[in-house]
């Protein structure tokens, strides 16, 4: 009984003399993340733990390109798809299975912004060189151009995004890509009228405008129209019906040139903006 | 003499084709039976779960202010939304400032106090398709 006293005495005692380390440890951080603001030490410190990272790192890669190259002489190929703000793509399971066939083995890597290129995803790295050395440089392309290919014929009917497709005018008449843009917006605002009161954008102003989406079907039908609409002048806004009516007039009358991706006719989603006077 | 007379009528007419290609722009037309200061409420019909209860002022110039008291697992939230509203076609709609969307709904003026909406286009996904609901008129007699 004796005993157990004494030890709940004792592990109270640690405790409470953990804590007051800790908060003790937590003042002293304080006080240096105070610091940090106004002198110049600390950059440093930054600078040297920028170092101890970078010798981690290092050693990291040189690990994981040792296990790649162990890898690869047992047989081993791995593909990687990355994530993260880099290019994603649509037909990652239709790779997959093309990667199969070439007994090269699919995996996920992510891709940091905040780690020099050259330090992360070293074991990908040697793997992607040894598929190009094996394979030659234009297997992995080809390969993506099939899996695209594939995944597109499974999914003939659907909505593709505006930024799936190729870069086709859909607009008629538009020589380029580009003119695309200018055209639509120049030809509505030519058959727009501003009503006398409305209230046109001053200098100093944010624009008004007008955004629409649609869905161009492969025929070259249009559906389902949503508008977004916004006034910084709050007067404007009277006008609403009127300019609605107008822009979904424009997308029905207009006819429109039915997207292509990987230059298949597919539905598509199409965006339009019209910036207000 | 022929020319100029064929020339004038050309111009005319292409005048007059131009003209019927361009439509004149209107102000939104509003149902005065709708302006007020109404109330109503929801049950599981945009999310399950949520009861919604609000009341509306839609003023004659068009504009109107929303305030949304939305209750969820002993939650209560408030949201103050506003737009502007008008009538096309005998559907009300109604445009959220805050997002540029446009809600559409049938309607049907029950009495002077009671209006039935029936959500025909909705900006946001609802749990219940069919959207309905009726709001009330708060007046000196009814509060």
């Amino acid at each position: 009984m004796i005993i157990n006293t004494g030890i709940k005495v004792l592990s109270s005692l640690i405790i409470l003399t953990c804590f007051s380390i800790k908060n003790k440890r937590l003042e002293n951080r304080s006080e240096s993340l105070l610091k940090k603001h106004t002198d110049t030490i600390t950059n440093k410190e930054l600078e040297e733990y920028i170092k101890e990272e970078r010798k981690y790192l290092d050693s990291q890669c040189i690990a994981e390109k040792a296990r790649a190259e162990a890898d690869i002489k047992k047989g081993k190929l791995v593909y990687f798809h990355y994530f993260g703000m880099v290019k994603s793509y649509r037909s990652n399971d239709e790779m997959d299975v093309l990667l199969k066939q070439n007994n090269i083995e699919a995996g996920t890597a992510l891709y940091y912004c905040t780690v020099p290129l050259e330090l992360q995803n070293c074991y990908e790295g040697v793997m992607s060189k040894e598929i190009k050395r094996k394979f030659g440089p234009k297997f992995i392309d080809s390969l993506r151009h099939i899996a695209d290919l594939q995944y597109i014929k499974k999914n003939i009917d659907k909505i593709y995004d505006f930024e799936e497709c190729d870069t086709i005018s859909r607009y008629p008449g538009s020589k380029s890509y580009g003119d695309f843009f200018k055209d639509y917006e120049k030809n509505f605002w030519k058959n727009i009228k501003y009503p006398d009161e409305f209230e046109y954008r001053k200098d100093k102003d944010f624009y008004s405008s007008i955004s629409a989406k649609f869905t161009l079907h492969k025929n070259g039908t249009v559906s389902d129209i949503d508008i977004d609409l916004t006034f910084q002048n709050k007067k404007n806004y009277k006008y609403s019906s009127y300019f609605i009516n107008e822009t979904k007039n424009f997308i029905k009358k207009t006819k429109w040139v039915p997207a292509k991706t990987m230059g298949v006719i597919v539905n598509s989603r199409v965006p339009l903006t019209f910036f207000f006077k | 003499m022929k020319k100029i007379i064929t020339a004038t009528l050309l111009l005319a007419f292409g005048a007059i084709y131009a003209q019927k290609g361009q439509a004149k722009p209107q102000a939104n037309k509003i149902d005065n039976k709708l302006v007020g200061l109404w109330k109503g409420s929801e049950k599981d019909q945009q999310i399950v779960g949520m009861e919604k209860r609000w009341v509306m002022e839609r003023k004659a110039d068009g504009t109107f202010m929303l305030i949304f008291t939305a209750i969820q697992d002993c939650n209560i939230d408030q949201v103050i939304e506003r737009g502007q509203w008008w009538i096309e076609k005998g559907e009300f709609h109604e445009l959220h400032f805050n997002s540029g969307k446009t809600d559409i709904y049938t309607y049907t003026v029950i009495d002077p106090s009671h209006v039935k909406f029936n959500s025909k286009e909705q900006a946001l996904d609802m749990a219940n398709a069919n959207y309905s609901f009726i709001d009330t008129k708060i007046d000196e007699d009814n509060q």
